[in-house]
């Protein structure tokens, strides 16, 4: 299987995992917006994936649903218990629609029929107006090859194949074993292994080299299967086993040479999962250990993709799986020791105490050291996962008929593995609404006087405290009047509104809001971003955009390095304390009489020759009156805005673990979470975004 | 575009070829196409050398294509699992 489709399948696993949950969930709590959502745009990403690769049958039933999962949306028809059964059916059925366009196995009279009753049932809840008016959709399947014939009681087998080396001395045709393999029932995955072919240099064209790796579905037994290979028995490395046997699978890979090689090798086919490697006794901790990229990159031929990974230095070592949870328990761990090695240096301080001090320096260096280390497991470089999109971006521009040059770079930024995962998905969205919307068709380009092909660049690079991951293009750029006369349309904003540029392409990131005049496989339907902009919120990040007519756009991803701990800034303003993220402070000032004489009650001062917006803490949060004799100002910098928190007192560098806050204090705003201080007081964490956001928008 | 003299393609032939293909590939720039309208068979032997003539290729960030594929020559690619691996099989 290639890496593409490998790829695919996992995507779509996940799709048909949020589909399920959200169905599972809606039959336990009710019907709700959120879970609807959810199905709809699994469906949705299905079936453009599916577009993507040609899987047609997929696509037509997809579509089929997903009209439906529409005018559910849209309130046009309601959800009912019935129609939640009748969804997780087809979730189920689109699950075997995959499997077998992927395996390339011919649709059986079986799954023709379940097809046909599914849609029958689907097109009955669809109103009139909305039916799709294709015949092609309702009869795809049925059209579809040849229909075998059902069997029944089939055991699925796998089988290893390795050549000796002088296996081409038998004068055996291995290939007609395995066509041999075919008729004993149905070979469902083929894979040829070819990590061990050498270079021509060093090739001896007499020398067999390769292997295969085979999934049989068969009424054979194990007898039946191993006598197909009687003649060459002595000069092949045979292993046959059931599928569903775990415990032979782990005794054969224990066996081998070069483990971690043929589990990746098993795992990346689609062989085996991950879970399949794992013992009993195990099932919890270290699972597989898995060597590092450039083997399976050998053996998919990718294309481009190893561009971006061969600039790093490759691995030696073993890398663990370890479930995350662990991590999470240490970074927790840790986080209280931080706390009450805080606590003894506070009480050295009152006791006056220079030795147990000075062990509390050491101690807290200490930590910081063991507790960068263990941030770090949780770091991964984003270019492996940015890998993935070459082949999205690809698709889409030929599928389209565009040209297009995708380049990639930071790839070797670090990013917590969880940021990465959940950024992926946004991420995706908006390259393919980049090459989609954005960029041109080539006779447009060549009109406008740019070149044929247009450029997508993703990049990725730190930025005070941050990761900034940027998608730019130079297509058209957005247009402002479809978007606003879009937005009005849908009342998202009134006609006489005054929003400024910024504002306006902001409006792109509104639920349902979709400019495109064709409703296609990749863009079009509405979903997205909104849900791209609610999934970088999540992660406490923001998005911006930037765009020219004619010249194209910029998206800039901002997201915090880490997620557990940070480094602080203590301040005071009124009675509470308040944590600001060192890394976004500039300097800090005294606001001094001279400044305040300045500001004749307005909210700014100028700082060395340049306004700066001040923001008031105090009457932010409505704080009581300042004890402190002298008022402070903390310079700010997020993305290209500055601003000045007005403080009354500055306590200095404090090592801050976050802690969420209670429901309540959830959707405070401005503020992310809380701390606890080595008195055991409670501080709280400024959302600088936000504070920005709310300043920007009332001066 | 490199004509691949062969009818057939096969474990007897394959020291010849690889010799060839040697040269083909030192020579190589971008893209090493070979015209594979002659051949009429091939076997286990050949793929192997053509996968290894594509890992060299790739080595040097250079392209193996294979052009003009016969429908025997493409289904014995298929059987061998391995038809996705090569450019210009579509």
């Amino acid at each position: 299987m290639t890496e593409e489709l490998r790829l695919f399948l996992e995507d779509s696993d996940e799709q048909l995992g949020f589909m399920e949950a959200s169905l599972v969930n809606m039959q336990e709590e009710g019907v709700n917006e959120e879970d609807i959502g959810a199905l709809f745009r699994a469906m949705h990403t299905i079936k453009g994936t599916a577009g993507m690769f040609g899987f047609d049958d997929v696509v037509a039933f997809a579509h089929i649903a997903e009209n439906l999962l529409s005018d559910v949306r849209s309130n046009k028809v309601p959800l009912t218990a019935e129609m939640l059964g009748l969804f997780l059916l087809c979730k189920d059925h689109t699950e075997t629609l995959i499997d077998t366009a992927v395996d390339q196995k011919p649709v059986s009279s079986e799954l023709r029929k379940a097809n046909d009753d599914l849609v029958a049932q689907l097109l009955a809840f669809t109103p009139e107006g909305s039916k799709p008016h294709s015949q092609a959709a309702e009869s795809s399947v049925t059209k579809m090859g040849e229909i075998s014939p059902v069997q029944s009681r089939t055991t699925l087998w796998h089988i290893s194949v390795g050549l000796k080396p002088d296996f081409f001395n038998t004068g055996m045709d291995v290939l007609s074993l395995v066509s041999f393999l075919d008729g004993l029932g149905t070979v469902t995955r083929k894979a040829i292994v070819i990590d061990d072919i050498p270079l021509l240099e060093n090739y001896n064209p007499i020398e067999a080299y390769i292997g295969f790796e085979l999934q049989l579905d068969t009424q054979s037994d194990y007898a039946a299967i191993e006598e197909v290979f009687e003649f060459v028995e002595d000069d092949i490395e045979l292993q046959i086993l059931k599928v569903t046997d775990k415990e032979k699978l782990l005794s054969w890979i224990d066996g081998l040479e070069s483990k971690q090689n043929k589990v990746k090798f098993l795992i990346s086919n689609g062989f085996f999962d991950k879970t399949d490697f794992v013992t009993a006794q195990e099932s919890n901790q270290v699972v597989i250990p898995i060597k590092n990229e450039e083997k399976i990159k050998n053996s998919s031929f990718g294309e481009d993709e190893s561009k971006v990974a061969s600039k790093k230095e490759p691995h030696k070592s073993f890398s663990l799986r370890v479930d995350s949870s662990k991590i999470d328990q240490l970074i927790n761990q840790m986080s209280e020791m931080v706390i009450a090695n805080a606590k003894i240096a506070q009480r050295a301080d009152k006791l006056d105490d220079t030795e147990l001090s000075e062990s509390t320096t050491i101690m807290s260096e200490m930590l910081e050291e063991v507790r960068s280390s263990v941030m770090n497991i949780r770091m991964v470089q984003v270019g492996d996962s940015f890998a993935k999109f070459r082949r999205i971006v690809g698709d889409v521009a030929k599928k389209l008929g565009k040209e297009i040059d995708f380049i990639i770079k930071g790839g070797e930024t670090e990013l917590d593995k969880m940021v990465v995962e959940k950024i992926s998905d946004p991420i995706m969205h908006m390259l393919r609404n980049s090459v989609d919307h954005g960029i041109e068709m080539p006779q447009e380009r060549k009109a406008a006087g740019k070149l044929e092909s247009g450029t997508v660049t993703l990049s990725a690079y730190p930025d005070a405290g941050t990761i900034v991951i940027k998608i730019v293009d130079d297509g058209k750029g957005l247009d402002k009047e479809r978007i606003l006369a879009k937005a009005i349309a849908n009342g998202t904003i009134p006609s006489n509104h005054n929003l400024t540029d910024k504002e306006i392409f902001n409006l792109i990131f509104a639920a349902g809001l979709s400019t495109a005049d064709q409703v296609s496989d990749i863009s079009g339907r509405g979903v997205g971003m909104d849900v791209v902009k609610r999934n970088i919120e999540e992660l406490r990040g923001t998005v911006e955009i930037d765009s020219r007519k004619g010249e194209g756009s910029t998206f800039t991803i901002r997201l915090p390095l880490t997620l557990a701990i940070i480094d602080g800034f203590l301040i005071q303003s009124g009675d509470t304390k308040y944590i600001i993220p060192l890394e976004m402070i500039q300097e800090c000032i005294e606001l001094s009489p001279a400044y305040k004489k300045q500001m004749k009650g307005n909210h700014f001062i100028n700082l060395r020759d340049s306004i700066l917006p001040l923001l008031d803490i105090r009457t932010y949060f409505d704080e009581s009156e300042s004890k402190s004799q002298r008022e402070n100002v903390v310079v700010i910098r997020y993305g290209e805005y500055k601003m000045g928190l007005q403080v009354d007192e500055l306590y200095g560098e404090f090592q801050t673990v976050i802690k969420p806050l209670g429901e309540v204090f959830r959707n405070v705003p401005g503020i992310s979470g809380g701390t606890v201080l080595g008195s055991g007081e409670i501080a709280l964490i400024f959302d600088i975004p936000k504070l920005m956001e709310y300043k920007i928008k009332n001066s | 575009m490199n004509t691949v003299d062969y009818e057939k393609l096969t474990i007897y032939e394959v020291e010849s070829f690889h010799k060839i293909l040697l040269q083909w590939c030192g020579e190589a720039q971008k893209v090493l196409s070979l015209d594979f309208g002659r051949v009429q068979k091939i076997d286990i032997a050949a793929i192997q050398l053509l996968l290894s003539a594509q890992k060299t290729c790739h080595k040097k960030s250079s392209e193996l294509i294979l052009e003009n594929v016969s429908s025997n020559v493409r289904e014995t690619l298929r059987l061998a699992g391995c038809e996705m691996l090569f450019k210009g099989l579509k």
